[in-house]
């Protein structure tokens, strides 16, 4: 007799698990069905944060790419680049501005070839496809000062960004090369630090 | 009963459907990364200066129009150290131009600072402790570089070129109290110009470090040390953002160190139109 109740009560404790376990699935399948996580604030913080991002990056002009060619050397100097017309030192080549239309000299040993000289003399000190470019650049900046009645004037400066191995034989090369062409200024790019 | 449910259920207000932002989502969390990696959080400036006018041979100016003499002031950088050059002599701190033959003035060798490898050591310790912690081992190319340029005594140079600057403003007084020169002027012509002229093979990275040697007072250890616990100093009290170097990257605060040279601004800076053989 006592049996038999036992067996009763663990039977009826059985099925009101069951029953427990049922419930709580369909409160799963219910939750489920209702999305879950809270994607909308998140989605919030993405946006500010790419907008953040991206307005950031609008107004880098001046920012320069380095890379395993280009690595600029340390300086305490804390003057500010202007926009002005960039030359391009590199480990293999000298460009003006990240122009693909731009002529680009080859260095090879950290040397600019005979053949790309004035006269195709390295006593010149003058590259002669970079006195091309920089003197059309100049041209057309005197334009524009022009055009915009003295406005925009015409300073002759120029900014060399230049790896920091580069030998002073080449500096020395552009350098002169720019105060021919018109730029008589001369900005080197540096990180700043110490 | 049943019915009034079904009206019920008929007209309560659905669920506005949930927009699918996973593929925007996508995006973003592909987006944002890359944007953060790419961003550089490196500071650029700009070091200036100006080419030497005239191609070895200076511009004969009339004596009479110009009493002036040139000071000429130069920095040779060879493989063998630094070389400086002024058309003037040091007499007992006193700046005195030297005239030339011709009426030019000679440029005669005021000091020679030679290179010393031992100098290096302080840059190789950091460039070696910056690469145990990536766990490589120090490029050697890089290495060398590193090596060859911070062997150069810039400390050395940057006193010496501090004795001229001084030694011409001790001149300039004299002759001010003399009565040859107006207040502001200087008893010599370009007072404020240095030229640099170098060998062909000396690195990039070595002119710009002459370029900011000559610019500014650079501090000595010591005054380094005493410096940092300053700043620490002020930072304990409060001072969140110390403003302590100008726009040419001299420090500001050298006056609190006592150091009368504090924040001079020594010399524009003239790149010689030739090489040094």
């Amino acid at each position: 007799m006592n049996k038999n109740k036992e067996h009763q009560l663990k039977v009826d404790k059985m099925f009101e698990d069951q029953q427990n376990l049922k419930k709580f699935i369909r409160k799963l399948k219910r939750e489920k069905a209702s999305g879950g996580l809270g994607m909308n604030s998140l989605m919030d913080i993405m946006t500010i944060l790419l907008i953040f991002l991206l307005k950031s990056f609008s107004n880098k002009a001046d920012s320069i790419q380095m890379s395993e060619e280009l690595q600029l050397p340390k300086s305490t100097g804390l003057l500010k680049l202007e926009q002005t017309i960039k030359v391009y030192v590199t480990k293999n080549s000298i460009v003006v501005e990240k122009d693909p239309k731009a002529r680009e000299v080859k260095l090879q040993n950290e040397m600019v070839d005979d053949a790309d000289m004035l006269n195709g003399s390295p006593e010149t000190h003058v590259i002669a496809t970079l006195k091309d470019v920089l003197e059309e650049k100049a041209e057309y900046l005197k334009d524009l000062q022009r055009a915009s009645g003295g406005k925009r004037k015409f300073k002759g400066l120029i900014t060399i960004i230049a790896d920091k191995t580069i030998p002073y034989r080449v500096i020395n090369d552009v350098v002169e090369t720019s105060s021919v062409s018109g730029f008589k200024k001369i900005k080197f790019a540096v990180i700043q630090g110490s | 009963m049943a019915s009034k449910s079904t009206a019920k259920r008929k007209f309560a207000p659905k669920p506005a459907p949930e927009l699918n932002l996973k593929p925007i989502m996508n995006l973003m969390v592909v987006l944002i990364p890359m944007l953060l990696y790419s961003a550089s959080f490196i500071k650029f400036a700009s070091v200036n200066a100006t080419k030497a006018s005239g191609q070895g041979k200076p511009k004969e100016a009339n004596p009479d129009d110009d009493p002036k003499p040139p000071l000429k002031l130069m920095v040779k950088i060879t493989e063998e150290g630094f070389v400086i050059e002024a058309a003037a002599i040091l007499d007992e701190g006193t700046m005195i131009a030297t005239p030339g033959d011709d009426g030019a003035a000679a440029p005669v060798e005021l000091y020679t600072i030679d290179v010393d490898e031992s100098k290096a050591e302080t840059q190789l310790e950091k460039l070696r402790a910056e690469y145990k912690e990536k766990k490589k081992p120090v490029p050697e190319s890089l290495f060398d570089a590193t090596k060859r340029v911070y062997s150069y005594n810039f400390l050395e140079l940057n006193s010496k070129i501090g004795i001229i600057k001084k030694a011409i403003k001790n001149g300039d007084q004299q002759a001010m109290a003399n009565g040859d020169i107006q207040k502001g002027e200087s008893q010599f012509d370009k007072a404020d110009q240095i030229v640099i002229a170098a060998q062909g093979n000396i690195p990039y990275e070595l002119l710009i470090k002459v370029m900011d040697t000559v610019r500014c007072k650079m501090l000595t250890p010591e005054q380094k040390k005493a410096r940092k616990e300053k700043l620490a100093e002020k930072k304990a009290e409060g001072g969140s953002k110390i403003k302590n170097r100008n726009k040419y990257g001299c420090i500001l605060d050298l006056n609190a160190l006592g150091d009368e040279d504090a924040n001079t601004y020594y010399y524009d800076v003239i790149l010689n139109s030739k090489l040094i053989e």
